[in-house]
């Protein structure tokens, strides 16, 4: 029986990551059981990236507050929930560490962090696919610092571009974070979640690891995808479980369209072990 | 008790009658001459941070048997003591005015489960004398829905907070709680309700309250025929109007209860659960899932339409 210890998890990632991967791998672990968690019902359903969770909880809806009031609010909101729990909660979330220098877009209270990493050129393709935007249109968001959210389920957030994204995660000393690259993860899914399981002191038997990764395979997620949709999906996005290739860049980016990325992020790139072509 | 000359202000507010020191935009106006004795006074004054010994408490808010306090930060502090007596406390150099949506909404919540109530999350519509409510969280287009089929016809009863009377005979009311809806300015452009825009709803929040009607054409509470839970088409769910299994309408009901933590912190005279069971008795709920595209408000009111002339 997998055991994770009480306490907030943030899972975190630029979009297109793998974050909904790690959540399904996460979510099987969990279960236990012998057929795979269903795509549709993975974890709590209001994480605290929702409007409905903020306003239950805060008593205000999110959209009569002012985007300074809302940041205001929100460090209170997930320290209160962090301190609040008497379980493992897993929550995913793609806004930045830092809002401003010194504070915390999240709070300080979480017990752990995960950050899912991913190359960038990947991202790039698998943004395009998601939003359906241009090679270029994703390229131009992921080196906005100033690129935002706007849906109307989830809490409006900041993203900023991609190499602030990362830095920020991976180089704050505020909660103790496991940076997760997505590549180890599809190399070996086994020893990744081992290596998960050890640093949020956990315990679970290499039996329960192999049946999560059985459960969480790409195939098994296209074909719930193909069976019953995926409610996370966008609306008019063909598939939500696309490819979730490594190195799939080099067939759909040209080299400027690499090179715009690899110049932007030189740095960044180089601390998570993503290779430039000279 | 009578209206002390410090409440002028008379209104009426989910069934009950107000007194209030300031004036409370868009509202359901009463004449003083003819008002009945306030249930609720409404005030300016100091509050504290928090209460001293709260029995429920959240990252901003702390409540006991009596009293509800709200700290928001910047914003302001709201107390609302025995059902009877809300206290506002804007924050320095915060204009009342900017935050009279808090006192409508989050404290007036209080007051009504102090005495019991039953909220819902919702905006309700009355249709050849029938009420329905459409419930959904912050953002799921709960008052661009009701906009669009009082455009179409309908008249508006409620834009925010449904309070549910259930009289121990006949079904259930749903009681007024304005004649104005608030609006995003592309929900006001969509519908074309532009002649009833009136102030924002706060300073800096591109929120409008949009007159729709006025009081003297409409119920302040009508029977409620039935209740709608809104959500998203997506991949997973297609777009439709679906009966909910009674399990998960009682779910239902109680995940769009209007700021349900003070409904359970107040359960014992509010009882939310035996509350919804025994509305679904009286009232089926229905899921209508729809494109959440403006071009496409139209389908929503149309499913609406021929939904309602099936229920008869």
């Amino acid at each position: 029986m997998t055991d994770i210890p009480p306490g907030l998890v943030w899972l975190a990632s630029y979009p297109k990551s793998g974050n909904t991967w790690m959540r399904v791998l996460l979510a099987n672990l969990l279960s236990g059981a012998d057929r795979p968690a269903d795509i549709n019902n993975l974890s709590e359903p209001e994480t605290l990236v929702s409007r409905w969770r903020f306003a239950d909880d805060m008593l205000v809806d999110p959209d009569m507050l002012d985007r300074d009031e809302l940041d205001a609010l929100r460090p209170l909101h997930c320290d209160f929930v962090a301190q609040d729990r008497r379980q493992a909660f897993f929550c995913k979330t793609h806004d930045r560490f830092w809002r401003h220098a010194g504070e915390p877009t999240l709070g300080t209270a979480a017990r752990r962090a995960l950050y899912i990493v991913r190359d960038p050129r990947d991202v790039a393709v698998s943004l395009s696919h998601h939003a359906s935007l241009s090679i270029d249109a994703a390229i131009a968001q992921m080196i906005d610092p100033r690129a935002h959210s706007a849906g109307s389920l989830l809490l409006p957030y900041v993203v900023g571009d991609w190499g602030a994204h990362v830095a920020g995660w991976s180089l704050q000393r505020v909660v103790p974070t496991k940076v997760v690259r997505y590549e180890a993860m599809h190399g070996d899914t086994p020893a990744t979640l081992r290596g998960i399981i050890d640093f949020l002191g956990g315990h679970a038997s290499d039996a329960d690891i192999r049946r999560a990764v059985d459960h969480s395979r790409f195939e098994e997620l296209q074909r719930q995808e193909a069976r019953k949709g995926f409610r996370e999906s966008r609306p008019g996005q063909a598939r939500f479980f696309r490819s979730g290739r490594v190195g799939g860049w080099r067939d759909v980016l040209t080299r400027a369209q690499a090179g715009v990325l690899e110049r932007h992020f030189a740095a960044v790139m180089a601390d998570h072990g993503y290779r430039i072509d000279a | 008790m009578s209206a002390r000359p410090s409440s002028p202000y008379r209104y009426r507010l989910s069934g009950l009658s107000v007194a209030s020191e300031f004036a409370l935009p868009m509202r359901l106006a009463d004449d003083p001459a003819k008002a009945a004795p306030p249930d609720v006074t409404i005030h300016l004054g100091e509050v504290a941070e928090s209460l001293a010994t709260p029995a429920h408490r959240g990252a901003n808010w702390t409540a006991d048997d009596r009293s509800f306090l709200l700290n928001l930060p910047q914003i302001g502090r709201f107390l609302a003591e025995d059902g009877r007596k809300i206290t506002v406390c804007p924050a320095p150099e915060t204009p009342l005015d900017d935050i009279l949506v808090f006192v409508t909404g989050t404290a007036f919540a209080a007051i009504l489960y102090q005495r019991g109530a039953m909220l819902l999350h919702g905006s309700a519509v009355v249709r050849e004398g029938r009420a329905f409510v459409f419930c959904g969280a912050s953002g799921a287009g709960k008052s661009t829905l009701a906009g669009a089929l009082v455009r179409d016809g309908a008249t508006l009863l409620a834009d925010d907070v449904c309070a549910i009377e259930q009289p121990p005979h006949g079904g259930p009311l749903v009681h007024a709680d304005g004649r104005a809806l608030r609006l995003y300015p592309d929900s006001i452009a969509t519908i074309g309700l532009g002649d009833g825009v009136g102030a924002r709803v706060r300073r800096r929040i591109e929120k409008f309250h949009v007159r729709v009607g006025d009081a003297s054409d409409a119920p302040v509470a009508a029977p409620l025929a039935a209740i709608y839970m809104l959500a998203h088409a997506n991949a997973a769910a297609p777009a439709g109007i679906t009966p909910f299994p009674l399990l998960d309408a009682a779910q239902a009901l109680l995940h769009q209860t209007y700021r349900r933590r003070l409904a359970l912190a107040y359960s014992d005279r509010a009882q939310p659960a035996r509350r919804a069971a025994a509305l679904l008795g009286h009232v089926p709920v229905f899921r209508l899932h729809r494109a959440f595209e403006f071009g496409r408000l139209d389908e929503g009111v149309a499913m609406l339409n021929a939904h309602w002339a099936g229920l008869r």
